[in-house]
């Protein structure tokens, strides 16, 4: 009796052991993936003989994700970037063969003009990358020998399309998943996360008046959001349900960001209003709020397979007219704001409510709403970028012509400038970051490339190897954040091996390659100071600077005169000002996480991030200014309060201006008392202004427009002794002094 | 210093001279630049991204004269 029952207690714990040594997990089975990729691809190149097996090889490796749409969607903007790339270094031969200095110069400002584009968005980042890259290969690895160029060109091109070829279907045999199935649970948590955002910012806003946890929350819904674009572009290519609604699925992802940033702006006015009763205010409050969670949890169930139990119904918030009028007239802006908030909530919703509808089959199809144009505006980041990268091209040229028996010569620089070209997709990392993954990748290398590849005679031994070096670094260094050591330990590693069919081993290869990345690593050191500062706490300041120059900018366009924004030139300025407020705060916060303790001196990480997401408060109100000011107003209502508008306006100009220059400039409680003064002196000539205008002066929308206007500068002006608020607790002597 | 060109050998790899003094120039530097970093004294130049490259150019013609006598 005691052995069986002890037999008894056993079976649970074998089968647990059993599970656990055969049951892979999803990182084992991406590893195993990626090294099977790289084998067949080593494969196929031996066995066609071609002069650089290492480019399909390599591609294999690079473009293995998580997910086979993905693979294939990388794979692709590779090869169509090999082809872009290559024929730009075609022309750029064919023109400038006989002239190394207005080739290069041309090859320079193509290539600053392809880092600039590969920045300006994710998807596609990696064809512009690429289209950089093939360029220089094309044009400097052929050391100007159009021969050389074509052949060059025609074995990259086919090694990626190889590379592509067997990721594909390694990826359709072993462990086959669609992004279809990933991007429905992204959606799903993506709607679960804004139906929880909703319910706590009408709870605990109101009731606690708190808005710290719902950063947080944002934060971990903005993750995700960005985990959905990337599934959405991937299961385009893999699923042919979801290419075929790919219109209803774009519509939705717009939706989805709309309706993360509306929140986020609600959340912020709301908190403004966090001393008011809005229920007392608003007469259908409870009703509305009902209605929108309802729709979320409709979305919820269509996303779950189940048709919705009721459609949308159309619910406009409305003021309760006798009990805001006993309101101050900036609580009645505030509300009027608040109010423009939840129509835009309420609209988004039912869009969103139409698209999950079409994408699942309940019903008929939503109208399109017309894509808005986004006008051309230059953004000064991805310019700088892209001199960093002109200027590290030029560095390593001159190198190789005025230094001579550099290393791999024109190669070399070709290198070097295709690293400086991906660097910038992490130019906040700092250079001496680089130097480790490096020095560890030559090591992991050398070992086997002297002891053990020597001692192989077959495929299958180098098979054996490659598989389990690919394995061993996919599976170890799998999170995100380890993604540089990944890239390093693979590349090196197939560089230096650098295998061939008929193989030759040689210390000068290994010698070789390790000076060019030494040569590689002073370049980048160089230009990571000159032309312009990379380090972190120079780029946080001189972002901090631009940010209040931008609103110092926006605020000046307010300006009530006959000809404002009427030229073409003030037109861009103005919107050269609004992209630089509403993008600085997100990079501020990027950059902000990689200043060195030693330039932070007493100030927490945390408060970094606090003082960025002040800013970002900062930015929505502005950008909730430069909108209400562009509703029609009341020529009466303005003709009375021009003065005071103006003396708002130019006191804010000034002081943006100062804290553009020294962001510890003002001090909070004074900033208070003269921004709190201002604004009560325009309540009062409001109050006056009312009082004295004859029926029908004004109609009821303008009165709208003017209280919508007034709310948003109360919210500037909040936002900016938040900021101030913040900005005190920072170490501003020590981040600002000079460094190296 | 010789007028005749040379290359330095490092096991048997031969490599120019000014890449190999480039090279520890530049180690020199992030050296110093570290202390002077580490013990805030960096505050005391004006604009130390150019002060990095002369130093780089310093070290290298120093290691050049005085270590490899080129």
């Amino acid at each position: 009796m005691i052995a069986t029952g002890g037999r008894k207690h056993q079976m649970p714990a074998e089968s647990a052991l059993n599970e656990s040594i055969f049951v892979l997990s999803a990182h084992a089975k991406h590893a195993i993936r990626a090294a099977v990729a790289v084998v067949i691809a080593y494969g196929i190149a031996l066995y066609m003989d071609w002069g650089n097996p290492v480019w399909s090889g390599y591609t294999a490796a690079s473009i293995t994700l998580d997910i086979t749409g993905q693979s294939i969607q990388k794979g692709l903007n590779r090869i169509s970037g090999a082809i872009c790339g290559s024929l730009v270094g075609f022309v750029l031969l064919a023109f400038f063969i006989q002239d190394r200095w207005l080739f290069f110069t041309f090859l320079s400002i193509y290539l600053a003009i392809s880092v600039y584009l590969s920045m300006g968005t994710e998807k596609y980042n990696y064809f512009w990358q690429q289209a950089g890259f093939f360029a220089v290969v094309v044009g400097l690895s052929t050391a100007f020998t159009p021969n050389n160029a074509f052949g060059i060109a025609v074995e990259r091109v086919q090694g990626a399309s190889t590379g592509l070829l067997v990721v594909s279907i390694v990826g359709l045999v072993l462990w086959p998943s669609s992004s279809r199935g990933s991007l429905m649970e992204s959606l799903r948590q993506l709607v679960s996360g804004l139906q929880k955002l909703f319910q706590k910012e009408t709870a605990e806003i109101q009731v606690l008046g708190d808005t710290g946890g719902l950063q947080e929350f944002g934060t971990q819904l903005v993750s995700l959001q960005t985990r959905f674009n990337s599934l959405l572009d991937a299961a385009e290519v893999d699923s042919w349900e979801v290419d075929e609604m790919r219109h209803a699925w774009r519509r939705c992802q717009a939706q989805i960001a709309d309706l993360i940033n509306t929140m986020e702006q609600c959340s912020q006015d709301f908190y403004t209003l966090r001393d008011l009763d809005l229920e007392e205010f608003v007469a259908n409050l409870t009703e509305f709020n009902e209605e929108i969670d309802a729709r979320f949890t409709q979305v919820a169930r269509m996303l779950a397979g189940d048709a919705p139990e009721k459609d949308p119904l159309p619910i406009t918030p409305r003021l309760d007219g006798p009990a805001v009028n006993t309101l101050p007239h900036f609580d009645r802006a505030a509300l009027t704001v608040a109010l423009e908030y939840l129509e835009h909530l309420e609209k988004v919703t039912g869009a969103l409510f139409a698209s999950v509808r079409e994408i699942m089959d309940f019903g008929a199809a939503a109208s399109a709403p017309p894509r808005a144009k986004t006008p051309f505006i230059v953004d000064r980041d991805r310019l700088e970028q892209a001199l960093r990268v002109t200027a590290s091209a030029w560095l390593a040229f001159l190198v190789i012509i005025y230094v001579p028996g550099v290393p791999g010569e024109l190669g070399a620089a070709a290198l070097i400038t295709r690293i400086v070209v991906a660097d910038t997709k992490f130019a906040w990392i700092p250079i001496p970051s680089f130097i480790f993954p490096i020095v560890v990748s030559l090591l992991f290398a050398f070992p086997i490339y002297v002891f053990l590849m020597p001692m192989m005679s077959s495929f299958v031994e180098l098979a054996l190897l490659l598989f389990a070096v690919v394995f061993l670094v996919h599976y170890h260094f799998r999170e995100p954040k380890q993604m540089l050591m990944r890239v390093m330990l693979v590349f090196l590693f197939l560089s230096v091996a650098d295998i061939k069919n008929v193989q030759e081993y040689d210390f000068m290869q290994f010698a070789n390659t390790g000076l060019k990345w030494s040569l590689l690593i002073v370049l980048l050191t160089m230009t990571e100071y000159f032309p312009v500062s990379q380090q972190p706490d120079h780029v946080f300041l001189r972002m901090l600077g631009r940010f209040f120059r931008g609103c110092e900018g926006l605020t000046a366009s307010l300006e009530w005169a006959p000809d404002r924004g009427s030229s073409l030139r003030s037109r861009w300025k103005k919107r050269f000002h609004a992209h630089e407020v509403s993008t600085l705060p997100g990079k501020l916060a990027t950059w902000g996480r990689y200043i060195q303790p030693s330039a932070r001196g007493g100030t927490k990480p945390e408060q970094l991030q606090s003082l960025a997401t002040s800013l970002q408060t900062l930015a929505f109100r502005a950008e909730e200014l430069t909108r209400a000011r562009s509703f029609q107003q009341s020529p009466i209502l303005v003709g009375h309060l021009l003065d005071d508008m103006r003396r708002w306006r130019i006191s804010l100009q000034e002081i943006f201006a100062r804290l553009a220059e020294q962001p510890q400039a003002e001090e909070a409680a004074a900033l208070q008392t003269r921004l709190s003064a201002l604004l009560a002196r325009l309540e009062t000539r409001i109050k006056d202004t009312l009082d004295e205008a004859e029926p029908g002066e004004y109609s009821a929308a303008e009165s709208k427009n003017m209280y919508r206007l007034l709310g948003a500068q109360r919210g500037l002006s909040e936002a900016l002794v938040d900021f101030v608020n913040h900005a005190q607790g920072i170490d501003w002597s020590r981040l600002a002094e000079e460094r190296f | 210093m010789s007028g005749v060109p040379h290359e330095i050998s490092i096991g048997g790899v031969y490599m120019p001279p000014l890449l190999v003094a480039g090279l520890l120039a530049l180690i020199a530097t992030v050296v110093t630049t570290h202390l002077l970093n580490r013990y805030r004294l960096s505050r005391y130049f004006y604009k130390p991204a150019l002060v990095f490259i002369a130093l780089v150019t310093i070290y290298t013609i120093v290691i050049e004269t005085f270590i490899l006598r080129i």
